[in-house]
């Protein structure tokens, strides 16, 4: 679990856009989890199970928050221009120390965000919590091609929106 | 390799799903493709500043999931042999307790398991239900034998009251299942064969000549091999009918039935249960009225028939006479008291039957004898006695005078 707990965490979070309701779904999903291992099946793995149960997790809670808004990530907080998704961030001691590093972690945020949910989710598994496509295709329940779809889709609209950072890029590669 | 081919696996590329030689076929495209080494630079350094992004702590559990872990005693089990999974103690013991139960259940859930056991299941079935055969018994004797045991040996004692009502489904179900007897005591000698015989005659005959019915039933069967009407005798007719079929082969079949002197055995036939014993006895017809058992006293009942002008109860006497074997001087006067009653009857046809077989010189006396007992009882009416014997040479045995004289006597009595 704890070698799960942060990789799950952070797709909840990017599902849910908020770090509290991240958090109470992530303990829901532990709850589900301990009291469902008489049903978990040792054919699947858990990591796609763990991932399974917290994505309809997620999906229950964005269908109760279809009428509800919620602030986003780049959503001003107050006047001095701080974001929800500094906080997330807060705790890479590179983000304070290179300010392009900070802007970076931002422009990130902001660019997974504004993914369709579905090229999102795909982007997060392969990426953060480096699960194959075909994991993630039985996460999703949808075919591996389908998912290796929405992952070029999600790349490509990643790159268009961290174009200025592509420099950068070139500098760290 | 295409730029598409190539465009397709750049994502396997980057993420290392690739094998060996398909990713080396790949870059080597990518070496001399400007395109789609852009693109894949692309998505390198999309992927670079990805990888950037920092992931937040995960807050630690809640004070509801710890209550769960502690409750539930957690323990840490192998998944898939690559990660954990969480999984009480009780379920982890149940698992290794059920585990074995489990593998016999999934070899037994296998198809070739099945079709073998169902194979063994038919085997054990046929063994189970194939009839107990002994090492002297073999199959051809019994499909060759004709297992019928005639009703009238079925009730070796005339039934003191059966039920008139017996219905007749009943009753040709009972005898349907009269052949389940088998021949015990093959080796009973011939004498007590014919005995038996005889009685079996008897009891054929006496149902026929008992009923009121007789002449009706001698007539039709003489004309045209039906067997009595119906009414009354219509059980009897029945019976006539099973006697008339099956009687003489099947104790031609058996060679020793010794009917009277083991009650109970049925005449020397496997003994049937009492219960089914009872039931065949109910499924009988009414017994007829005892008929005389000698020769002598069937032709003195004739005769005295023949004196009222019962010129029917004569005739059936007359061949029942006859068919008791009696001796051969009586034979003849027997045969011919019987020409005269069916000529008297206006049975020219059957006289003349009769006169061919019993009163020509032909009709060699001595193989008469030895042809009366098998010919004879194969009907009880005058139909089958009407069937002429096999023609016999005439200069095998000189003409008797007792049968020239007789014949004599017949010429004159019919023309």
């Amino acid at each position: 679990m704890r070698r799960h707990r942060t990789p799950i965490f952070h797709f909840i979070l990017r599902s849910v856009k908020n770090p509290a309701t991240a958090d109470e779904i992530l303990q829901d999903a532990w709850l589900r989890m301990i009291q469902g291992a008489r049903e978990f099946q040792r054919a699947s793995r858990f990591t796609t199970w763990a991932y399974t149960v917290a994505r309809n997790l997620c999906i229950d809670h964005a269908r109760k928050a279809v009428h509800r808004r919620h602030p986003s990530l780049d959503q001003a907080r107050d006047d001095d221009g701080a974001t929800l998704g500094d906080g997330v961030a807060a705790n890479d001691p590179g983000a304070d120390r290179n300010a392009i590093g900070h802007q970076l972690q931002r422009s990130l945020v902001v660019a997974i965000e504004s993914l369709p949910g579905d090229q999102r989710e795909v982007f997060v598994l392969r990426e953060y919590s480096n699960m194959s496509f075909k994991e993630i295709a039985d996460v999703v329940g949808a075919p591996e091609n389908t998912v290796k779809s929405r992952m070029r889709y999600a790349l490509e609209r990643l790159q268009s929106s961290l174009v200025e950072y592509e420099d950068y890029a070139r500098t760290l590669g | 390799m295409d730029c598409e081919t190539c465009n397709d696996l750049l994502l396997d590329l980057h993420y290392d799903e690739l094998d060996v030689a398909r990713a080396a076929e790949v870059r080597a495209h990518l070496e001399g493709c400007n395109d789609c080494r852009a693109a894949s630079e692309g998505l390198g350094r999309t992927r670079v500043l990805a990888s950037k992004l920092s992931l937040p702590d995960a807050p630690v559990h809640s004070a509801t999931v710890m209550a769960a872990l502690t409750s539930t005693s957690p323990v840490t089990a192998a998944v898939s042999g690559r990660v954990s999974a969480v999984i009480p103690i009780e379920r982890a013991r149940e698992a290794r307790s059920v585990g074995w139960l489990q593998r016999v259940g999934e070899l037994a859930m296998r198809r070739q398991v099945a079709m073998v056991a169902i194979s063994l299941l038919m085997v054990g079935l046929g063994l189970r239900y194939l009839p107990f055969r002994s090492p002297t018994q073999s199959v051809t004797t019994e499909m060759s034998q004709p297992e019928v045991i005639p009703a009238t040996e079925l009730a070796p004692t005339p039934a003191p009251a059966p039920t008139p009502t017996a219905a007749p489904g009943f009753a040709n179900s009972m005898r349907s299942r009269a052949p389940v007897a088998r021949p015990m005591a093959p080796a009973e000698g011939r004498a007590q064969a014919q005995a038996a015989r005889a009685q079996n005659l008897d009891a054929l005959r006496g149902a026929d000549l008992g009923s009121g019915s007789a002449s009706d039933s001698v007539g039709s069967s003489s004309r045209g091999g039906r067997s009595a009407g119906s009414g009354p005798s219509d059980g009897l007719g029945r019976s006539s009918r099973l006697g008339q079929a099956e009687a003489p082969v099947a104790a031609a079949a058996a060679p020793a039935p010794s009917a009277a002197a083991a009650p109970g055995s049925y005449g020397g036939f496997a003994q049937v249960p009492a219960d089914e014993e009872r039931q065949l006895q109910a499924a009988m017809p009414p017994a007829p009225a005892p008929a005389p058992s000698s020769w002598s006293s069937a032709r003195s009942s004739a005769e005295s028939a023949s004196s009222r002008g019962d010129l029917a109860n004569a005739i059936a006497n007359y061949q029942r006479a006859l068919a008791l074997d009696p001796p051969a001087a009586e034979r003849q006067a027997i045969a011919l008291a019987l020409h005269r009653a069916l000529n008297s009857a206006g049975r020219g046809e059957e006289a003349n039957r009769i006169r061919a077989q019993y009163l020509t010189p032909a009709a060699d006396p001595a193989a008469l004898a030895g042809q009366v007992p098998s010919s004879v009882p194969r009907t009880q009416t005058g139909a089958g006695m009407a069937q002429p014997s096999a023609p016999r040479p005439a200069a095998t045995r000189p003409a008797r005078r007792s049968i020239n004289n007789v014949q004599t006597d017949l010429n004159q009595s019919a023309y």
